[in-house]
């Protein structure tokens, strides 16, 4: 019993090493295995706030005039903080958002920089682009006058925004990131005589 | 007694005949060889992995994805086979993982998952495609394409087993093989900002078949 059993292992061994053999399939026994580890690739951030500049808190309701008339001006200023990774050039436009489109255009509108006039025009032209490097900020000082005396612009009123909006440009590479904050705006004339 | 003698004689004879016999067919000349040198030894299956200069190997180190000229680049590794057996290389991804890493205020306009680190939830490895090459003129360039999402993690190793096959590296060979990622400007938004995408990546050298 035993002896045969003996024989049909034996048999059984052999057909298996005549199989590997013919196969040419063996387990490989031998592996090295090196590991490139740690392989970060990371996007960058553009972002940026507008800040009230005497406390940094966010500021988004800018200029509130009751009873603007000819000669008539106000100041507000504005900070431009860079919070991201990237350089942020921006631009400044308005739109008006409701009220009366010819005290809107009569409008004007002065934009300083370090003390240095960098717009000065229609509220409605408003264009002025600058740029903010990474960690620093840009304050803005905003004069809104009024200088025309026509008479229908009196007891009216204009809503606009202004618009900071990133560029998708930066010394002609593209940016895809992109960032804008609204500063609201509201005016509103008094009444007066031609001869203003 | 007769057959005691009879018994006798025979032991006789063949004590005789067997010294006789020994005499006679005794070899007289012996020669003997000695194979000194005879030896098993265990192969060796080593590899090194470092730049192409030599230097030690570096990883991928990109912090400023989506920035001026940041959107392609690469990183080549040589890989040499210094034990003694011939292998097979294969390279495969481990560990992929997309990060959100919070979300500023442009981001958070336009990505739901903000959560810091977000694991799983960056959206960058699913606009970056790597592609992997090799420099030895027989295997087709690139013989993987990928983007970096982390379903896409199994598709290294199977581009590779499917474009590449059994990449044979005798012992003292080298292979150079190069990752490379790039992205359109086109396909990604705030929504990748501070995203980050981690790998690791596998070399295997394993002995040939016998």
């Amino acid at each position: 019993m035993l002896f045969t059993r003996i024989k049909q292992a034996a048999r059984l061994l052999l057909v298996a090493a005549v199989l590997l053999l013919f196969s040419q399939v063996t387990d490989a026994d031998l592996l090295d295995r090196e590991v490139v580890s740690a392989n970060v690739v990371r996007a960058t951030t553009l972002d940026f706030s507008n800040l009230d500049t005497a406390n940094e808190t966010s500021k988004s309701l800018f200029f509130s005039v009751q009873g603007m008339i000819p000669s008539g001006f106000q100041v507000e200023t504005v900070r431009i903080k860079n919070e991201g990774e990237l350089a942020v050039a921006y631009q400044l436009s308005a739109t008006q958002t409701a009220g009366d489109g010819a005290l809107c255009s009569a409008l004007q509108l002065k934009v300083l920089s370090d003390w240095q006039t960098e717009y000065s025009g229609t509220l409605t032209g408003l264009s002025y682009e600058t740029t903010v490097l990474e960690g620093q900020k840009s304050d803005l000082i905003f004069a809104l006058s009024l200088d025309d005396t026509t008479a229908s612009l009196s007891n009216n009123t204009c809503a606009f925004n202004i618009r900071v909006a990133s560029l998708t440009t930066i010394n002609g590479e593209d940016i895809q990131f992109t960032d804008e904050e609204v500063l609201q705006n509201q005016v509103s004339t008094g009444t007066w005589s031609t001869g203003v | 007694m007769k057959e005691h003698k009879v018994i006798q004689s025979i032991f006789v004879i063949s004590f005789t005949l067997a010294i006789v016999g020994y005499t006679l067919t005794q070899s007289l000349f012996s020669d003997v060889e000695t194979s000194d040198t005879s030896r098993f030894v265990v192969g060796t299956l080593d590899m090194d992995v470092v730049a192409p200069n030599g230097s030690s190997a570096e990883s991928i180190a990109v912090t400023n994805f989506g920035g001026p000229d940041s959107l392609t680049g690469g990183k080549t590794w040589k890989i040499t086979n210094v034990g003694s057996l011939p292998g097979e290389l294969s390279m495969s991804l481990a560990n992929l993982v997309n990060n959100e890493n919070g979300c500023n205020e442009p981001e958070a306009l336009v990505d739901v998952t903000c959560e810091n680190p977000g694991l799983g939830q960056g959206e960058l490895g699913a606009v970056i495609t790597a592609t992997v090459l090799l420099d030895d003129g027989v295997h087709p360039d690139p013989i993987i394409v990928s983007n970096l999402a982390t379903s896409a993690q199994e598709e290294f190793a199977l581009q590779w087993v499917t474009n590449a096959g059994k990449i044979n590296l005798p012992a003292g060979d080298s292979l150079e093989v190069q990752l490379s990622w790039s992205s359109e400007v086109t396909s990604f938004a705030n929504e990748i900002q501070s995203d980050s995408v981690m790998f690791d990546i596998v070399f295997d050298l394993e002995q040939v078949p016998v």
